[in-house]
């Protein structure tokens, strides 16, 4: 028997801890993996689809009139790195055109990372491009600059094309969710491994400190635990990626649709190198020797129990601090690891105080026991309860999230999408006419255009649309500023001149209802009044709303769709009458019911990865504390026994057992339900604004509380019935 | 026969484990009683069943085959409220160690055990004064010796005014002054109050101080 052997002597004794230890690791490795494979894989496939998350900066002309090659070929004879970019919007199937012109692009540098494009569709030479679309495909110019240059002529200054959120920063907050949520997975499994370990390590104080008799030197004591961790992680670390690929590929399915459906990105499969196996596994040992590295490395490290209070009272305030004040999405997340790390450490900290400051003011001697115990059970399991706090104040905050955001973005996607069907005109129709023609249609009972196209504002370019204020498909729209609650008001100032913005550009630009906006489209400068700013889910984009009035007839827009109902129902009675009123075969009709389904698919799949991680992670605290638990409880229930040896009925002491588990995972449950209000509020009220330059109204859920609050409940009753058969009152070996 | 007047009786006990796949018999035909105001010894070397036999008298094992009275009462087919009743009530254990909870006060052990055995007044005081612990009521079990925690471990089963006082090597692990300080005490309140006792021990001098003593063997009673 060698030192090796005597060490793992305990897991021989105790094959229970060794394997609570390994299941821990693997299903912590497992789902962690999992989220952090996903992520990887979206962050190659963002890189790969050439989504430039740089800033980039374009020219545009100081009065507001469309750039032309002219005005390129003037700023580039002056010695300006301008690049043009032509964009063909071509209706489904054939999609978008980009025409680039390589030649321009070579003073950019590096072009897969400065290149001017940064928008999904076919890239083709500029020539090219401007040869498919003839004169039947809208066109746009766009001048791309390689710097903000602040010397450029008079007639010219530079705009910033990703002022404020760009596609790329959305796809960066979307990658910024899912690392989060590895690093509270990541977060809470090291949690659950140091508990394990310690416990184990604890058994073995005994053994140890003969083994230090015996003159084996401190050191080599630490190196053999270091390395009994290390082979430990290596071991379930290694079973836990190979479960955490399956469960990715479980996964990915709903996340490449979620992906696509947001940002245009497929998430493309990818061949996993050994790299890719042995980088997580090693973080995975790392974290786990830094969880346990304070009691191995230094056990004779001494705590005072006031400076951990003062310390984690300073990060939690650190914490909500930088959450209030910072503007930063990454010092907003680093804000809540610090919260939650303060939250949880006080509450570890306090609970047990607390509980112990009853048991001093009980009337009776047994309810001051039980106070006590408590006080005890909370200590010993203090690192998976605020394992199983984290993991509850994440559901309680995703659920409220995805239920806002669920109600919230259906009332909006009902309101966009009024009318049976979306109908998009074909390019240069003659607006007037084609609108007059539809209105006669016998299989039209409502009909309401949107006219599309661009404005320079101060802000950058925008983009305009114009509908007609009367409609009546428009009446049911909801507002998140006006003057006044009725929208219908709002509407007759639309039509008298004001105008709407969408949330994203109001949030950006610090846009209220009753500043002016001045902006320049067709070539004449505008300035009008904001009646009121409207939600616009899901796209960066800033956006201006005018009346159809204020669009000339003669003037270009760059697409014209109508949301029409019909008389009957019938879509193949309405696609004869109106390609036949148009004289456009193979007209874009869709049924705004389909894109329904698809838009709140989108919606599902995005969210359903979030939910089933939230919820495997709550499963997993819950799991380990019953693990602990049961391992932890060997050393209490000779308590629980002596007072049935005193003479308590074996009912009555389970009674109490069970008063026991569920009071500490409810009291938990409990403590993480302000935590998970609070974090729902960051969400909410501080991440959704800077990730995507919107908010959702907070909402609370308290029968999803009470869902928790029962589901801890559970895992108590749960846990008091694993306990109830060691706490049976029968003789163990006798010795007299 | 049963003995009349007699607290504990038993008669032809038999008491086997099972060790592996080897049945080991360590109590077999065992008769004794003991009376109001007797003590009892119980002697043998490790593992002769003495321990057995209290847990037994306890209700904590059952007997293999054998009648016990307690109280005059069978214990035959009791079930395990009946044990628990007469152990909160009017049967009192002290062990070798871990006789105290060590969340609560040595005071506030002797209230619990008293509140378990049904008295809503209890002198913790008087008890603690009476074992040598008249400052020590509010220290934790942790931060009194053994000697005074075996004191209290007494102090808690005296304060129960109990019927029988079940005592499994109370002295074992105490040094020889502490040790006696610790029978003087037990010895003390069973002549005052009369209340028989069995006390298990190693030790011939403590024996002795009972009013009999019953040696087991290996095989059982001799």
């Amino acid at each position: 028997m060698n030192l090796t052997g005597a060490l793992l002597s305990h897991y021989r004794r105790h094959p229970w801890q060794l394997l609570a230890l390994l299941l821990i690791l693997i299903v912590a490795t497992a789902l962690w993996s999992s989220v952090w494979q996903l992520s990887q894989q979206a962050r190659n496939s963002f890189t790969s689809n050439e989504a430039a998350l740089e800033e980039r900066f374009t020219v545009l002309r100081t009065d507001g009139n469309p750039v032309t090659v002219t005005d390129f070929a003037t700023l580039r004879r002056l010695g300006f790195c301008i690049s043009p970019q032509l964009t063909v919007e071509r209706p489904a199937p054939e999609g978008r055109i980009i025409g680039i012109d390589a030649l321009a692009l070579r003073c950019f540098g590096d072009i897969s990372r400065q290149g001017p494009s940064g928008q999904s569709g076919v890239f083709v030479d500029i020539g090219e491009a401007e040869k498919l679309a003839g004169d039947q495909w809208p066109t746009r110019l766009t001048l791309f600059a390689s710097r903000a240059y602040a010397d450029l002529p008079p007639a010219y200054r530079i705009a910033s094309v990703s002022s404020g959120v760009a596609a790329g920063q959305l796809a960066d907050s979307f990658l910024l969710n899912l690392d989060a949520l590895c690093a509270l997975v990541l977060l809470i499994s090291a949690l659950l491994v140091r508990s394990v370990f310690l416990l184990g390590l604890a058994q073995r104080e005994l053994s140890l400190a003969l083994l230090h008799r015996f003159g084996v030197t401190p050191g080599r004591l630490q190196f053999h635990l270091v390395v009994e961790l290390a082979v430990l992680s290596a071991i379930g670390g290694t079973i836990g990626l190979v479960l955490g690929q399956v469960l990715a590929s479980g996964f990915g399915q709903g996340f490449d649709q979620a992906l696509s459906g947001l940002y245009g990105v497929r998430l493309y499969a990818q061949e996993t190198s050994w790299l890719a196996w042995l980088a997580p596994l090693l973080v995975l040992i790392l974290v786990m020797i830094w969880a346990v590295a304070d009691r191995v490395l230094f056990s004779t490290l001494k705590t005072n129990h006031r400076l951990l209070v003062a310390v984690a009272s300073t990060l939690l305030l650190i914490g909500v601090g930088s959450i209030l004040w910072s503007e930063s999405l990454t010092l907003q997340f680093l804000a809540i690891g610090l919260t939650l790390a303060g939250f949880g450490w006080l509450t570890a900290l306090m609970l047990p105080e607390l509980l112990n400051q009853l048991a001093d003011t009980r009337a009776k001697p047994l309810t001051g026991w039980s106070w006590r115990e408590l006080a005890v059970m909370v200590r010993q399991l203090a690192l998976p309860l605020v394992a199983l706090q984290f993991a509850a104040a994440t559901v309680i905050a995703i659920h409220a999230l995805v239920a806002t955001f669920e109600n919230t973005f259906y009332d909006w996607l009902d309101q966009r999408l009024q009318g049976d069907v979306y109908l998009q005109a074909p390019p240069n129709l003659d607006r007037a006419a084609a609108t007059a023609a539809l209105a006669r249609l016998d299989s039209v009972r409502a009909s309401h255009g949107v006219i599309r196209g661009e404005a320079q504002t101060p802000y950058g370019t925008m983009e305009l649309m114009a509908v007609n204020p009367a409609s009546s498909l428009l009446q049911a729209w909801t507002f998140l500023a006006s003057n006044t609650q009725a929208p219908e008001e709002v509407w007759r100032a639309v039509e008298a001149g004001a105008v709407l913005v969408n949330e994203q550009l109001a949030r950006r630009e610090q846009l209220t209802v009753g500043d002016p906006l001045t902006f320049a489209f067709d070539g004449s400068p505008q300035s009008r009044t904001i009646a009121g700013i409207y939600a616009d889910y899901g796209r960066p984009a800033g956006e201006i709303l005018i009346s159809h009035q204020l669009w000339p007839p003669e003037a270009n827009y760059s697409s014209l769709s109508f949301s029409v109902t019909l008389v009957s129902g019938s879509l193949q009675t309405f696609r004869r009458q109106i390609e036949q009123a148009w004289n456009s075969p193979g007209l874009t009709i869709r049924d705004n019911a389909e894109i329904r389904a698809l838009a709140v698919a989108i919606f599902d799949q995005t969210f359903a990865l979030t939910r089933a991680l939230s919820a495997l992670t709550l499963a997993l605290a819950g799991f380990a504390l019953l693990l602990m638990a049961l391992t932890m409880f060997g050393a209490r229930k000779h308590y629980y026994q002596k007072l049935q040896l005193w003479g308590m009925p074996e009912h009555r002491v389970k009674h109490w057992l069970m008063r026991h588990s569920t009071l500490l995972t409810v009291t938990v449950g409990a403590t993480a339900l302000p935590l998970g209000v609070f974090l729902t509020w960051v969400l909410v009220a501080r991440i959704n604004p800077l990730a995507f330059g919107w908010s959702l109204p907070m909402a609370v859920f308290p029968m999803f509380w009470l869902f928790i609050l029962g589901l801890c409940l559970a895992i108590g009753l749960l846990l008091a019935r694993l306990l109830a058969p060691q706490i049976a009152l029968r003789a163990g070996r006798h010795e007299g | 026969m049963f003995v009349q007047d007699s607290i504990v009786d038993v008669r032809g006990l038999y008491k086997s484990y099972l060790d592996g796949t080897e049945q080991v018999r360590v109590l077999s035909d065992l008769s004794f009683s003991i009376a109001h105001g007797q003590s009892m010894a119980l002697m043998g070397p490790s593992g002769s069943g003495k321990s057995t036999l209290i847990n037994i008298l306890s209700g904590i094992e059952s007997a293999d085959d054998g009648d016990i009275r307690l109280f005059g009462e069978s214990a035959a087919k009791k079930d395990t409220d009946w044990w628990s009743g007469l152990r909160g009530t009017r049967i009192a254990t002290v062990f070798q160690n871990d006789n105290l909870m060590p969340t609560l006060s040595l005071g506030d052990n002797i209230r619990l055990r008293a509140q378990l055995a049904g008295r809503t007044k209890v002198a913790v005081e008087h008890w603690l004064t009476t074992l040598g612990l008249a400052t020590l009521g509010h220290r934790f079990p942790d931060q009194v010796s053994g000697g005074q925690r075996q004191r209290a471990a007494m102090a808690m089963a005296f304060a129960m005014l109990p019927g029988l006082l079940l005592a499994d090597e109370p002295t074992a692990s105490l040094d020889g002054a502490t040790a006696r300080q610790v029978a003087d005490a037990l010895f003390h309140h069973q002549h005052e109050t009369g209340c028989p006792m069995l006390l298990s021990t190693h030790d011939p001098a403590l024996a002795a101080r009972c009013d009999f003593t019953l040696v087991l063997s290996s095989l059982g009673a001799q």
